[in-house]
C-alpha cells in the first residue's frame, strides 16, 4: 500500500491544480488587502479635513466680509479679512504647513443671468427693481507637509432681491383697499430664499414712508397679470392704503437682511395690478 | 458446484475488500481540500480589518470634523461661540456625537490663548486618561456676523 502510494504517478494535476488556485487566491487577496488599507498608511483623511475647513472658513470669511461691507460700505473689508484669514491659517493648521493664497474677482462677470462689476472681489446693486451683492474670490491652498500644492478653489457669496409687481386689492364698500408688493430672493446658486421671517424685511417704505405691513408668504406657479410666469417663492408684503382708490403706481422701498446678515435694498416705481 | 450468482456477489464483495486502485485519488482530494481550506483560512486570518490607532482615531477624526461642519453649517458653531454660549455649545455637541464617544472641546483665539471660561466636555476625565485612542480635529470659525474675529477649536474624542 505504501509503496504504491509513493510510486503511483497518477492524479499529480489535481494538487498541482489546488496549489495554483490557493496561490492566484492569496496572491489576489494580498493585492485587495493592501489596496483596501492602502488609506490607513496614508493622512488624506487629515489632508481632506484640513482642506474642508480651510473651504468652509474661506466661505464663512465672503459671507461676514459680504455682511460687513452691506452695513459699513467699506470697500476693502474682504481684502483686510481675507489678509487675516490667510495668516490665520498658516497659525491654525502649522502641524500641517497649510499656506493659503487667494486673489480676489475683478472687472466684469457675467453669473446668475446678469452681468457683475467687481472691485477688489465685491459687487453690488442697490435701490433698483433687481437689486444683489456678490463677493468672489479664488483661492489656493498648499500642504507642504505632503507636497500638495495649488488646491484651488472659488467661493462665492450672493444675494438678489426682485421686486416683481405691486398686487391692487380693492377693499369692500367704504374700506381702503390693500396694496401688495411683492418680492423674490435668491442666494448663491443661485437658492431661493424660502426661511426669511417678517423681522428680516427691515424696511418698507412707500413713496419714502415707513408701511406697517403684514408678510405672505407662498409658492406662484402661475403669471399674474402682465407679468412673465413665476415659479418662486414669493414674499408679499401687504398694507393698507390710505384710500380705496387705486393709485395706479406706487414707488416701494424694500430692505432685507437674511439669515447671514447680508442686506440687500430694492427701490421701484412699479404700477399696480388688480390681484 | 455452486450457483453462479453466489459466486458473483462473493466476487464483488472480495473486490471492494482487496482493491487498491483509486485510493490515491481520495487521498488526493483530501489534500486538495486541505490546501484550499489552508489558503481560505490564512486569508481571514489577515483579511479581518485590522483595529489600528490610526484607523480608530481616523474614524473618531471624521466624526468629530462632520458635527462641527454640520453645526458650523447651520450658523450655530459662530453663535454659541462668538456669544461664549458655552452651555449650549456643549449640550449641541453632545446631541450631535455618538453617544459612546466623549469629548472635550477647547476654544483659543489665534494667538493661543484658551477662551472658554468653562469646560466643553462630556465624560469624566478618567475616560481620557484611560483611552488607548484619543483623536484630535482643528476647526477654525472665522467670525460671526459682521465681525472677523477668529477662534480655533480643538476637539479631542474618544471612545468610551
Amino acid at each position: 500500500m505504501r509503496l504504491s502510494l509513493v510510486r503511483d504517478k497518477r492524479g499529480q494535476f489535481i494538487i498541482i491544480a489546488a496549489l495554483l488556485i490557493a496561490l492566484m487566491i492569496i496572491s489576489a487577496s494580498a493585492v485587495m488587502f493592501s489596496a483596501v488599507t492602502y488609506y490607513k498608511h496614508e493622512r488624506w483623511e487629515e489632508y481632506i479635513i484640513v482642506i474642508d475647513g480651510v473651504k468652509t472658513g474661506t466661505a464663512n470669511v465672503l459671507t461676514l466680509s459680504l455682511a460687513n461691507y452691506t452695513q459699513t460700505w467699506n470697500p476693502n473689508v474682504l481684502k483686510t479679512n481675507l489678509d487675516c484669514w490667510r495668516q490665520d491659517v498658516e497659525k491654525a493648521y502649522a502641524g500641517f504647513g497649510a499656506i493659503l493664497s487667494y486673489s480676489l474677482a475683478s472687472g466684469s462677470r457675467s453669473a446668475y443671468g446678469m452681468s457683475l462689476n467687481y472691485n477688489l472681489g465685491l459687487a453690488s446693486q442697490n435701490l433698483s427693481r433687481i437689486s444683489f451683492l456678490a463677493a468672489n474670490a479664488t483661492a489656493s491652498l498648499n500642504i507642504t507637509s505632503v507636497g500638495l500644492t495649488g488646491y484651488g478653489f472659488v467661493s462665492t457669496v450672493f444675494l438678489k432681491m426682485n421686486m416683481t409687481d405691486v398686487l391692487w386689492y380693492s377693499g369692500q364698500g367704504s374700506d381702503p383697499g390693500q396694496i401688495g408688493v411683492r418680492v423674490v430672493l435668491y442666494a448663491e446658486g443661485p437658492v431661493m430664499l424660502t426661511n426669511l421671517l417678517k423681522s428680516n424685511f427691515v424696511l418698507f417704505q412707500i413713496g419714502g414712508v415707513n408701511q406697517t405691513f403684514s408678510l405672505l408668504r407662498y409658492y406662484e406657479s402661475m403669471g399674474h397679470g402682465g407679468n412673465p410666469a413665476l415659479n418662486a417663492y414669493v414674499y408679499e408684503l401687504r398694507y393698507t392704503h390710505s384710500s380705496k382708490n387705486d393709485p395706479g403706481s406706487v414707488t416701494a422701498t424694500v430692505s432685507v437682511v437674511d439669515a447671514r446678515g447680508i442686506r440687500v435694498t430694492g427701490r421701484a416705481t412699479l404700477n399696480t395690478v388688480s390681484a | 458446484m455452486l450457483p453462479i450468482r453466489f459466486v458473483y456477489g462473493r466476487y464483488v464483495r472480495m473486490r471492494l475488500l482487496f482493491d487498491r486502485r483509486g485510493q490515491m485519488r481520495v487521498v488526493e482530494a483530501i489534500m486538495a481540500s486541505l490546501i484550499i481550506v489552508f489558503a481560505i483560512a490564512f486569508i481571514n486570518f489577515f483579511a479581518v480589518t485590522p483595529v489600528s490607532p490610526r484607523y480608530e482615531s481616523g474614524e473618531l477624526e471624521k466624526i468629530g470634523y462632520n458635527v462641527l461642519h454640520d453645526l458650523d453649517e447651520q450658523r450655530l458653531l459662530a453663535r454659541f461661540v462668538s456669544n461664549a454660549d458655552w452651555v449650549n455649545l456643549t449640550a449641541a455637541l453632545a446631541a450631535s456625537l455618538p453617544t459612546d464617544v466623549y469629548f472635550n472641546l477647547t476654544v483659543y483665539d489665534v494667538a493661543g490663548k484658551v477662551v472658554n471660561t468653562q469646560s466643553i466636555c462630556y465624560g469624566a476625565s478618567r475616560v481620557f486618561s484611560n483611552s488607548t485612542y484619543v483623536a484630535s480635529v482643528t476647526y477654525v470659525v472665522p467670525g460671526y456676523q459682521l465681525v472677523y474675529r477668529p477662534r480655533v477649536l480643538v476637539l479631542q474624542l474618544v471612545r468610551g
